[in-house]
């Protein structure tokens, strides 16, 4: 490093090294660059820094859901002359036939909406851990073959007919690790935050509902769900399939989402019922419910009121679509003023159980703030108030901006909540706190705790407590109505 | 004079340090800041006296627990009412408006959130707030009937006094480092608990009313000094150093704020303990290097599936029959150094409550000069399991139990990190921070005898599965990042501890 940096007195010199080689770099060479230290440092914080001839950049900024990288990389992975025509005897071909989950994987993925709704949970996985390139072109992959060569699926398609692919070889499914064992699915830092969207796990009524009796839902979902139209076959269990990923392996064989449900709503065979219950549940991730809920979160997004609706509904991050609208309003330079007394209104909650703007971002004193536990599954005590920031002293930001943005494509999935104009009392935002300050913003109840953002709440009021000086004795009681900070006065002895 | 083969003088030639049962972490802690913070955080000097740790602080406390402490106390007035202490104590007990004050009783709610839940059992005497503030600490107290509460030993034992002579003047066996350490931990202790806060503020505006009676120091009982002292002995050197070094990097880490640092000092004072009885315990029964270790486990599927969580299980009884066995082994030494010496007055050496040891007092008292070892041992063994020598045993149990490493109940007990302990142990490391998380492992083996992940040589590697301990540690990172104490980087490298790294380190 100190051979470049001479050499780049004279010229230009690129240097790419991880960040931890980096950090070292700049603890060996100590205050001779205490330049380079703080200019490492402020790209770390902020994406990027400029000073005199040193530009430091933290490609891990790079964003593989920014919209240009997102559309090259589907497009690099299915484009339809990569899949389309099929290759010699693909079971894919012909009405009737057992049909190629390679196939129809990939042409899912040339559509707008599941690309779009596979983006949405990328971003939150990435809004948890840094995505590698080759991390995401290795579930783009998993989620588009399985890990299955066309000669399998033909042998399988020979061996089984169509009882051999099913909706457990979806994409919608694969991409959230559907066929991985545990172990390995765990290994990828992406995958597991992608997992963490609870996409599966999550009940909607209605979206239950049309599994049980999918003539009640629009016809779109009824094809989904594998439902016969009048001129179909007879009755079997596969009549109405016209994919794989309408179908569902049970303990009776094979059978369509729509059997399944009439089974389970109609059928008087106790057998049959509590056959197709087990195939309902499943084990693990793999029951139909979790696959059907799954196929609906990708392809049924406008029946389920639109993208932002559908997150809401099947994920467990239920503002997900809300946090990214937001982070992508702030960059662009809009006021959120009202939003952003909202996120206040949340953060008071989480910290002293006072859930109101009115007085501003209330920063309690820290011995209550770490007793309080923000987020937990316990009731708000008063807290004692260090000092209170105004709203107008508050702001939003996105950070990746400037010139982050000239250099890499960034994808807004985090903000900062910055007070006095100063970027040392700022938190940074992501999905899951977001989720955490709205959660209890709306129920005034406990979000759940343990979450690293957590931490970060803590250090961001532990540095507004330095920076701003005691505001005098004042209680932030969680009954008081309506909601206000009360004076303290202490006995008078004299 | 006690016997030389009473428990806790069995105990101290041990671990040069007397576990109790009754001493958690809490009150462990508790008691070495109340020595530091009654002592202007440093040792007193040849000419002074060490001042007690008994402080009382029963106005504020009666505030704080909803609980007259100054009940019975009639002397003196207080304020242009001329409350009497009693009155005064009756109505902060009560949150009740005095002397102009306005809205204490939100005051005594905000207090009451600071009760430290591990030591809410018992009289209301023994309950603590969290260490957060000088002017929350007081000592424990007890009411006898129809008497005046007083502050006296309870659940404190005398420890947390020698833990915090070992933080001021540790021995020179801990050396030169660990005095500077000790020094730099103790100062920003002491910024801590002095920063400016409005619960400071309360709190000494209600005690600063007292009559001066109450608020007197108490003058330092014989086993205070003893305790003192007993923190600059030469055996403790190797226990001071770990506890300066640890507490240094607790202290000064960066980020936290000081309510986390004084929490995260609390645990790893006792975990320290707890680690330098197990390893005293090792030391005695000459275990062999593979063999010294407990293993934590994180995680995982149902207990019958986990063969982890079991050995952990294993681990945590092992560790206990070591400490048994050590003491037994001690024991016997200490009779037949004793009988070497002749002339042994055996019942005056050994604690015979309720006769229950007569038959192995006669056989001491038969015993020759030149008897073979298995036959201490065998007497030792009967003394052992004849009177109450499971004080070690008990002691570690409570400690590791009150910072959150135990978890599972009775034979299902095993080791499991909570995050707010893996906090105290990033927070102990941070002068080495940020690490990957493979080196923090083995820090942690090698500072606490932990084994979390592969690598480490330990025993219980042969009878694992590497790929359980290798998951056993991606379980442990998963908590570390969920906690906020570690960052997985693109290049899969799981970093911990960047946050608590020190600012402007060397």
């Amino acid at each position: 490093m100190r051979e470049a940096l001479a050499a780049g007195q004279a010229g230009q010199v690129l240097v790419c090294a991880n960040e931890g080689v980096l950090r070292d770099a700049c603890d060996d060479l100590g205050a001779d660059e205490a330049g380079l230290a703080a200019a490492l440092e402020e790209a770390l914080r902020r994406g990027a820094s400029k000073d005199v001839g040193l530009l430091v950049i933290n490609v891990n900024r790079q964003r593989p859901t920014a919209p240009v990288v997102w559309e090259g990389l589907i497009n690099l992975v299915a484009r339809e002359e990569l899949w389309e025509p099929g290759c010699e005897g693909c079971p894919g071909d012909g009405r009737g036939s057992s049909g190629c989950p390679l196939r129809e994987n990939a042409a899912a993925m040339r559509r707008v909406g599941p690309r779009n709704a596979l983006r949405q949970l990328v971003q939150l996985g990435a809004g948890e851990a840094v995505p590698t390139m080759r991390e995401v072109l290795a579930i783009l992959a998993w989620a588009l073959s399985g890990g299955k060569s066309c000669e399998q699926v033909k042998n399988d398609a020979r061996d089984r007919g169509r009882d051999a692919h099913t909706a457990a070889d979806g994409y919608f499914h694969r991409a959230l690790g559907g066929g991985l064992k545990l172990e390995s699915a765990e290994r990828s830092p992406l995958l597991a935050g992608m997992r963490a969207s609870g996409l599966g796990s999550t009940s909607d009524l209605q979206a239950d509902e049309w599994l049980r009796d999918s003539q009640a839902a629009e016809p779109s979902v009824q094809l989904l769900a594998g439902a016969p139209s009048s001129d179909d076959e007879a009755a079997t269990p596969l009549r109405g399939s016209r994919s794989p990923f309408d179908r569902v392996s049970t303990g009776a064989g094979c059978m369509t989402f729509n059997t399944l449900g009439e089974a389970l709503s109609t059928s008087e065979d106790p057998t049959l019922v509590h056959t197709c219950l087990a195939a309902l549940v499943g084990e693990g991730a793999d029951g139909a419910q979790v696959l059907w809920r799954r196929r609906l979160f990708f392809e049924a997004t406008d029946e389920l009121g639109g993208p932002a609706a559908t997150a809401a509904r099947l994920l467990d991050v239920k503002h997900l679509a809300e946090f990214l609208d937001l982070a992508g309003s702030v960059a662009r330079g809009s006021d959120e003023m009202l939003r952003l007394t909202e996120l206040i209104e949340g953060l008071n909650f989480l910290v002293c159980g006072f859930s109101s703007a009115a007085e501003g971002l209330v920063v309690p004193d820290q011995a209550c703030l770490f007793s309080r536990d923000p987020g937990s599954f316990r009731p708000a005590r008063p807290s004692l108030v260090h000092a209170n920031v105004p709203i107008d002293q508050l702001a939003l930001r996105a950070p990746d901006q400037g010139i982050v943005e000239e250099f890499l494509d960034v994808d807004h999935l985090d903000l900062e909540l910055e007070a006095l104009a100063n970027p040392l009392l700022s938190l940074r935002i992501r999905p899951r706190l977001y989720e955490a300050i709205r959660e209890a913003a709306a129920f005034q109840g406990p979000v759940g705790q343990g979450i690293a953002e957590m931490t970060d709440l803590r250090g961001f009021y532990g540095r507004l407590a330095e920076h701003l000086a005691a505001g005098g004795l004042r209680v932030a009681d969680p009954e008081s109505r309506p909601p206000g900070l009360r004076p303290l006065r202490l006995p008078h002895f004299a | 004079m006690p016997g030389e083969l009473e428990p806790g003088a069995v105990a101290r030639r041990l671990f040069g340090i007397d576990p109790d049962r009754d001493e958690r972490a809490s009150q462990l802690c508790m008691e070495a800041l109340l020595t530091l913070a009654q002592n202007e955080y440093r040792a007193p000097s040849a000419d002074e006296e060490l001042a007690s740790p008994k402080r009382r602080q029963f106005a504020i406390r009666s505030l704080a627990l909803g609980h007259n402490f100054l009940e019975l106390f009639e002397e003196g007035r207080i304020g242009s009412e001329g409350l009497s202490p009693q009155r005064y104590g009756e109505l902060l007990a009560t949150g009740s408006d005095l002397l102009g004050s306005a809205n204490l009783n939100l005051a005594r709610d905000a207090l009451q959130g600071l009760v430290d839940p591990s030591t809410s059992r018992g009289q209301a005497g023994g309950w603590l707030l969290r260490p957060f503030h000088e002017s929350l600490l007081w000592f424990d107290a007890r009411q006898t009937r129809a008497r005046p509460w007083t502050v006296r030993q309870v659940y404190m034992r005398g420890s947390g006094v020698t833990f915090a002579r070992m933080l001021v003047e540790p021995p020179d066996t801990a050396g030169a480092e660990a005095a500077d350490s000790g020094r730099r931990a103790v100062d920003a202790i002491r910024d801590a608990l002095r920063a400016p806060s409005p619960l400071g503020d309360i709190a000494v505006a209600l005690e600063g009313a007292l009559p001066d009676d109450l608020s007197r120091p108490y003058p330092p009982e014989a086993a205070e000094l003893r305790a003192w002292e007993h923190g600059g002995e030469p055996e403790l050197g190797d226990l001071s150093a770990t506890i300066c070094r640890h507490a240094e990097g607790v202290m000064l880490q960066g980020t936290a704020s000081a309510p986390a640092r004084l929490w995260q000092l609390r645990s790893i004072m006792a975990l320290d303990f707890a680690a330098h009885v197990l390893r005293s315990a090792w030391d005695r029964l000459e275990l062999d290097e593979r063999s010294r270790y407990v293993l934590a486990s994180f995680g995982g599927p149902p207990r019958r599936d986990n063969r982890l969580r079991q050995l952990s299980e294993r681990s945590y009884a092992d560790a206990r029959q070591q400490l048994r066995r050590a003491t037994v082994a001690t024991l016997a030494d200490e009779m037949r150094r004793l009988n070497a010496a002749g002339h042994v007055e055996w019942d005056r050496e050994v604690l015979n409550r309720g006769d229950r040891l007569n038959h192995v007092l006669a056989e001491l008292t038969e015993l020759s000069r030149g008897a073979p070892p298995e036959e201490y041992d065998r007497l030792a063994r009967l003394t052992a399991d004849n009177a109450d020598y499971g004080r070690a045993a008990e002691g570690f149990r409570v400690l590791i139990e009150s910072v959150g490493l135990l978890a599972g109940t009775g034979a299902y007990r095993y080791m499991s990190p909570t995050p707010e302990l893996l906090s105290a142990l990033v927070g102990a490391l941070s002068r080495h921070m940020p690490m990957t998380s493979a080196e923090f492992f083995d820090r942690v083996r090698a500072e606490w005898g932990l084994v979390i992940g592969p690598g480490s040589g330990a025993r219980v590697a042969d009878e694992l599965d590497g790929v359980e301990l290798e998951r056993n540690a991606r379980r442990a990172e998963a908590v570390l990042s969920n906690a906020g104490l570690a960052l997985g980087l693109s290049d899969r490298t799981v970093v911990v501890g960047e946050r608590a790294a020190w600012e402007g380190r060397a």
